[in-house]
């Protein structure tokens, strides 16, 4: 079953480089992508996908999430939200990153206790918002968070400096 | 040696300014202490127990004598007129104010420096063999390539959340002086049986709680390959590192849980599926890097061997003595590399004032190509020395008191801080290490006991090294008392060996007689002074030394 938030750990806003919106993805259906790829017992072949269930549906990865068994939905997912059990975990980077890389073209939201000064780590592993509850959201104001991310924009990191591609 | 580019110094500014908005904004409450605390980390600014300790990054242990310099300024300006060389070639202020930290960040940019995730559960600085450059048997300079994972590691916004710290460490001689066995990452640089030059990597190595000796994760892994295969490690590692219990969580727990072969597998399942999206490092950026390393022009040196040298230590004994530890041979014939010890008996191991600085940066200035290097035995080298200026160094050298005769010997000891200063520890260190050198640091006590490396820790997390000492020593806390087990054997050399524990600890006043036990047995097993305590200890075991410690249990 997806994560039923308490309101206090509701997300409401989320984070872009451009600043605030409200979190739209609310009232969508969710999947856990723990379900999606589980399989029946005694199949020998990976479960396959539910397409038209899917559509308009968040997939919600969390800190486990083995992306490479997500292929074969990818092409049919338009939003996933990746979770980080805390701020210290940074699981959630790498298979952000995975995801990308496995080709998945749609949006993705880093969901958890996220601040600004990891809003970089976490648009450049592939993620185009971050959510905050009301609380953070009071805490670290708008500004800062466009301000990181237009520091995170303009600076040119070593790595693609040195031939790796995010 | 490597000179920041434009590249470099405008990201290493920018850090500074992220890391001064940062403080304003703990002090604001904007930041939790929580949340601001892997900020300052990732920074170097550690809460120890009496204040704050900045620990600054020494890429691969190599300076010059401007940063040196600065180095003596910012310990006058803001420290006590000191700096502690740790064994992962860095420096560490333990006095600072938090408010000052933004300040000494740009005063150590000034000079190219900074204190990049020099703490925290990221890559760590990266260290090497600290005679790069300089060792003849060498394959490449080392620091070619630990800088191109400085430069890779540096901000990598998918490892700086790691389950633990992250250490590498890069050597590219036969004989290993960088501990590399002991790392979560150790890379030796060597060449195929075609003539290609190429990595050998180790993983899972560390010493902590669980000391282990890292496997071998590749025998050759061709240079244009390494990044991919550094991303495809950590990828693997922070994915399924442990994160249950920070005891656990070294890569080295992940390899020992799930065995080499499967971790290998997973590396390389996962290097398979990204190498082709890597362009390849630009020709023209390694080019620049391997140009900052370009060894100085030695020809220009007046021709003197280490044969010449006869003739100053006829004049000079005392010098003489100092030489036959502290020079050790140069790739050129008519240079020698200078180690310059930290460990003058009665001194803290490691520390330097702010004048010995100033000392070591003049005379690297003046006489040696302008390289210093820390090494991780927290001594200092100066690389490149002319024969020629042997005598004037060791004269400028003794004036600051710097020229203890004891290189590899009984009191260059590794020590942690300890209960002095760390918040960690559970027993102290350094007054162990001030009393075993007093003992037993008389030139001719030591110099009969020959080589012998004693490594102390105050804790069992180990930054002492203590597992890899001939001798170590581990500092613990029994019900309120210091108590301190014995471990023999251990070698952080190439033959890298985990030392075995002679049996049970000893109290404070028993350590030293303990110690004094071990040498004898020692002195009475050895086949002749050829014979150094670790190839006597490997030869007879244990048995010798534990009947004369524990004399009752038998």
């Amino acid at each position: 079953m997806p994560t039923s938030d308490t309101s206090e750990n509701q997300v409401m806003h989320i984070a872009t480089p451009e600043g605030f919106i409200a979190n739209d993805w609310l009232d969508r259906p969710r999947f856990l992508a723990s379900d999606l790829i589980q399989k029946e017992e005694g199949d020998t072949q990976p479960a396959q996908p539910a397409v038209p269930a899917l559509k308009g549906g968040v997939v919600e990865c969390g800190p486990e999430t083995e992306a490479e068994e997500l292929v074969a939905w990818l092409p049919h997912i338009t939003a996933i939200e990746v979770r980080f059990p805390s701020a210290f975990d940074g699981r959630g980077f790498s298979i952000a990153r995975r995801l990308r890389q496995l080709g998945y073209e749609g949006e993705m939201r880093a969901v958890g206790r996220l601040h600004i000064d990891q809003f970089r780590h976490a648009l450049l592993c592939g993620m185009d918002g971050v959510g905050l509850t009301e609380g953070l959201a009071k805490r670290m104001p708008e500004k800062h968070w466009v301000k990181a991310a237009k520091t995170a924009g303009a600076e040119a990191s070593y790595q693609s400096r040195l031939g790796v591609r995010e | 040696m490597y000179q920041y580019s434009e590249f470099d110094q405008t990201y290493v500014r920018d850090r500074v300014k992220t890391f001064r908005d940062q403080v304003a904004r703990r002090i604001d409450g904007v930041l939790t202490e929580d949340e601001f605390k892997p900020l300052r980390l990732q920074n170097g600014l550690y809460l120890q127990l009496h204040a704050y300790m900045l620990r600054i990054a020494i890429p691969y242990g190599t300076l010059n004598s401007k940063q040196m310099r600065q180095l003596a300024m910012i310990a006058e300006r803001w420290d006590k007129g000191y700096g502690h060389f740790t064994t992962r070639q860095n420096i560490q202020f333990n006095w600072v104010k938090l408010k000052d930290v933004p300040d000494i960040l740009d005063a150590l940019a000034d000079v190219d420096m900074h204190a990049i995730q020099t703490s925290g559960n990221c890559i760590r600085n990266v260290t090497a063999d600290h005679f790069a450059g300089a060792a003849k048997d060498e394959v490449e300079d080392p620091r070619i390539t630990a800088e191109l994972l400085r430069q890779w590691s540096t901000g990598h916004p998918e490892f700086v959340y790691l389950p633990r710290k992250f250490k590498i460490a890069v050597s590219a001689t036969p004989h290993d002086r960088a501990v590399i066995a002991f790392h979560d990452i150790g890379i030796s640089i060597t060449k195929n049986d075609k003539g290609e030059i190429g990595y050998r990597i180790m993983l899972g190595g560390g010493l902590g709680r669980t000391p282990m000796i890292g496997a071998e994760l590749t025998p050759f892994l061709p240079k244009a390959e390494l990044l991919p295969y550094m991303e495809a490690i950590l990828h693997i590692y922070n994915r399924y590192g442990r994160r249950d219990n920070k005891y656990k969580a070294r890569v080295k727990i992940l390899v020992h849980e799930q065995g080499i072969g499967k971790v290998r597998d997973e590396i390389d399942t996962y290097y398979q599926s990204i190498r082709h999206r890597f362009t390849g490092l630009p020709p023209a950026m390694y080019a620049a890097i391997a140009q900052g390393f370009a060894p100085p022009d030695f020809t220009t040196a007046p021709a003197k061997t280490r044969a010449d040298l006869a003739a100053d230590f006829a004049i000079s004994p005392r010098m003489q003595a100092w030489a036959e530890t502290s020079l050790a041979p140069h790739r050129h014939p008519n240079h020698s590399m200078v180690t310059i010890s930290l460990k003058k008996p009665g001194d803290t191991p490691g520390d330097a004032s702010a004048d010995q600085m100033r000392v070591i940066a003049d005379l690297a200035e003046t006489y040696a190509y302008d390289e210093i290097r820390i090494s991780h035995e927290q001594n200092v080298i100066l690389p490149h020395v002319p024969n020629a200026h042997i005598a004037t160094i060791f004269a400028a050298l003794d004036q600051a008191k710097l020229t203890a005769a004891n290189i590899g010997h009984i009191s260059d000891i590794i020590a942690c801080p300890g209960m002095d200063y760390c918040s960690l520890a559970t027993a102290r260190s350094i007054p162990v290490a001030m009393d075993i050198a007093k003992k037993f640091g008389d030139l001719k006590t030591e110099r009969n006991i020959g080589k012998l490396k004693i490594k102390i820790s105050g804790c069992i997390n180990a930054c002492g090294h203590h597992h890899v000492g001939h001798i170590g020593i581990l500092g613990l806390d029994r019900a309120g008392v210091e108590n301190y087990q014995i471990t023999l054997g251990g070698d952080g050399s190439e033959e890298a060996a985990i030392g075995d524990r002679t049996g049970p600890g000893f109290s404070a006043e028993a350590l030293l007689p303990a110690i004094e036990t071990i040498l004898d047995v020692y002195l009475a097993e050895r086949h002749d002074a050829s014979e150094d305590f670790l190839a006597c200890y490997r030869r007879v075991g244990m048995v010798p030394f534990k009947s004369a410690l524990y004399p009752t249990a038998h």
